[in-house]
């Protein structure tokens, strides 16, 4: 496809050329004990922590998303199917240097699937054996949140959320994100 | 050449865990907001000393691991050393980073900035700016004293941003 | 099934928690050297071949066990925990009491700690106060093979604890640090790099 093509040389160049790099270990450190704190705060209550994740995401990603467009300089994506382009090969790949691959397309174009075969938040982790991990965190749930509020300054509401982790024992890590619709210019609702 | 991540990934995970353990789960406890963004310091300052010390033989005192900090570590964790080290030879020691990269990478949430932000005379901020940036800066400390305690150092380390940009640590070994 | 009793805990400072037990340790007199020798009840045709080490061990700057795997199809775990035992005894006094002459002072890899009848052990200290052991059954080794095990052993530890859930001074519980020793112990003194 021309526009994943496109996509990658412009998500490869802006990382050599346009983004200050720093050794990883340091946010994958300080993004694991942030994770594991949560689960000691929470008293292991998984579903809290997936939650608390997912709103940590949506605040970095609402700021993040200047630093995407800044750095990558595109103008608005045409379709959805562009837009999954630019997430895996120009967003991943800038931030966090990874290329996730898109696939598993609904008929209707309003769902696609990331599968991450590398996941630097999640290097040395191995999840509690207590029985229940394994069947209720998503680890790498801030990536949803982020997801979901880098598009939302975009003009998009999705939904973003694991199906399946490494991390759990499955045999990949994939995220299901969905089109909710495009939010379009409108007056906000009255504030209750 | 290990994997290498973005600053601006690392800024955002760090400002927005300052920011949810100040303004989200301790919004009415500074100190314990502190003490948690503290304690997370020290834990990746733990296991970063372990990683950053593997293929280097051992400190033979204090100051050797000192300057390690100073050094090697700051320079893996800021791309940058420690400007200026002081000690008083008594177990105290100033690390002086004149240009520390969080306080001027970092961006401070527009809706907390200060009200005399027109007279922005150097190394001074106005109150709930310099409350978040204090916040930020248990953070280090925690990665300073995390790191020291693993190398066998027990110690206290704060910071002092009376001369901003530049940033001191104040590490104060336990006897 | 392992099945740990509680949730792991806080990652708070580690200074004054509770801190797992030391290992025993046989006072001074009853462990030197001379008397180090393992009972001579297993025979040593029942060691696979091929695999030379017997034994390896990391313990904490305190003295705790971190973990302990042992290689070897003979009852020799009594036999085993005794020799490392014993090696600590000679860590601690290499560390404390170094040669003048030594010019190996700082260096990690401590070398052979004392060979005993049917094994030898080498020594690793790491800056951060950890000690590895390996006992082998190979009376020849190589001053490098034993150099690059620790190599490979110490950045399958670094990485064991950089684990998010992994409590400092608690034993390593991760498998894949348990999968990777193997591969690490299994490949000792056949000449692979890296």
């Amino acid at each position: 496809m021309a526009t994943s093509q496109k996509a990658a040389r412009l998500g490869e160049e802006v990382w050599k050329t346009r983004v200050d790099k720093v050794n990883a270990e340091l946010v994958t450190l300080t993004y694991g004990t942030i994770v594991s704190q949560l689960c000691a705060d929470y008293d292991n209550d998984y579903a809290q922590v997936n939650q608390q994740l997912d709103k940590m995401g949506y605040n970095i990603g609402m700021r993040l998303i200047e630093d995407f467009l800044a750095k990558s300089n595109t103008g608005r994506c045409g379709n959805f199917r562009d837009t999954a382009e630019m997430i895996s090969k120009v967003g991943f790949k800038i931030f966090l240097n990874i290329t996730p691959t898109v696939t598993n397309w609904t008929a209707d174009n309003k769902q696609f699937s990331l599968l991450f075969d590398e996941n630097p938040l999640a290097d040395f982790v191995e999840l509690p054996d207590d029985g229940r991990a394994q069947d209720e965190l998503w680890f790498s749930n801030i990536f949803c949140g982020i997801l979901r509020g880098a598009l939302e300054m975009v003009q998009m509401s999705i939904e973003a959320r694991f199906v399946s982790d490494v991390l759990r024992g499955n045999d990949v890590t994939e995220m299901r994100v969905t089109l909710i619709r495009y939010i379009e210019d409108e007056m906000p609702p009255d504030d209750e | 050449m290990g994997r290498e991540v973005s600053e601006s990934c690392v800024d955002g995970v760090v400002m927005e865990m300052v920011a949810a353990y100040c303004g989200r789960f301790y919004a009415a406890k500074p100190e314990l907001a502190a003490g948690r963004i503290e304690a997370i310091g020290f834990q990746v300052g733990h296991q970063l000393s372990e990683r950053y010390t593997m293929e280097r033989p051992r400190f033979t005192d204090h100051l050797e691991a000192i300057k390690f900090i100073c050094k090697d570590f700051w320079s893996e964790l800021f791309k940058k050393q420690i400007d200026n080290l002081k000690t008083n030879h008594r177990g105290t020691f100033v690390l002086q980073d004149n240009h520390f990269r969080w306080l001027t990478r970092v961006s401070l949430d527009p809706a907390v900035e200060n009200t005399d932000a027109t007279e922005n005379d150097s190394g001074s901020l106005g109150d709930s700016a310099a409350q978040t940036t204090s916040m930020l800066l248990y953070f280090p400390c925690g990665l300073i004293r995390g790191a020291l305690t693993n190398l066998g150092i027990p110690c206290a380390v704060s910071a002092d941003m009376s001369n901003l940009p530049a940033c001191s640590f104040v590490v104060r070994i336990k006897t | 099934m392992p099945s740990p009793s509680s949730p792991p805990r806080a990652h708070g400072p580690t200074t004054s928690r509770e801190q797992p037990p030391s290992i025993r340790r046989a006072p001074p007199s009853r462990c030197s050297r001379v008397n180090c020798r393992p009972a001579d009840s297993a025979a040593p045709d029942q060691l696979p071949s091929g695999n030379m080490i017997v034994c390896v061990a990391v313990v904490g700057h305190q003295n705790n066990p971190l973990y302990l795997q042992s290689f070897t199809e003979a009852d020799d775990a009594l036999k085993l925990h005794h020799v490392v035992h014993c090696s600590l005894d000679v860590i601690d006094e290499r560390v404390n009491n170094p040669k003048r002459s030594a010019p190996t002072l700082n260096e990690t890899f401590l070398g052979l700690l004392y060979p005993t009848e049917n094994y030898k052990v080498y020594g690793y200290l790491t800056n951060t106060k950890v000690k590895f052991l390996m006992v082998t059954t190979d009376l020849d080794v190589k001053d490098a093979d034993a150099r690059n095990f620790f190599r490979k052993f110490h950045a399958a530890y670094v990485d064991a604890v950089s684990n998010p859930f992994h409590v400092p001074g608690k034993k390593i519980a991760s498998r894949s640090f348990g999968a990777r020793v193997s591969t690490i112990v299994k490949s000792f003194g056949s000449g692979t790099v890296g």
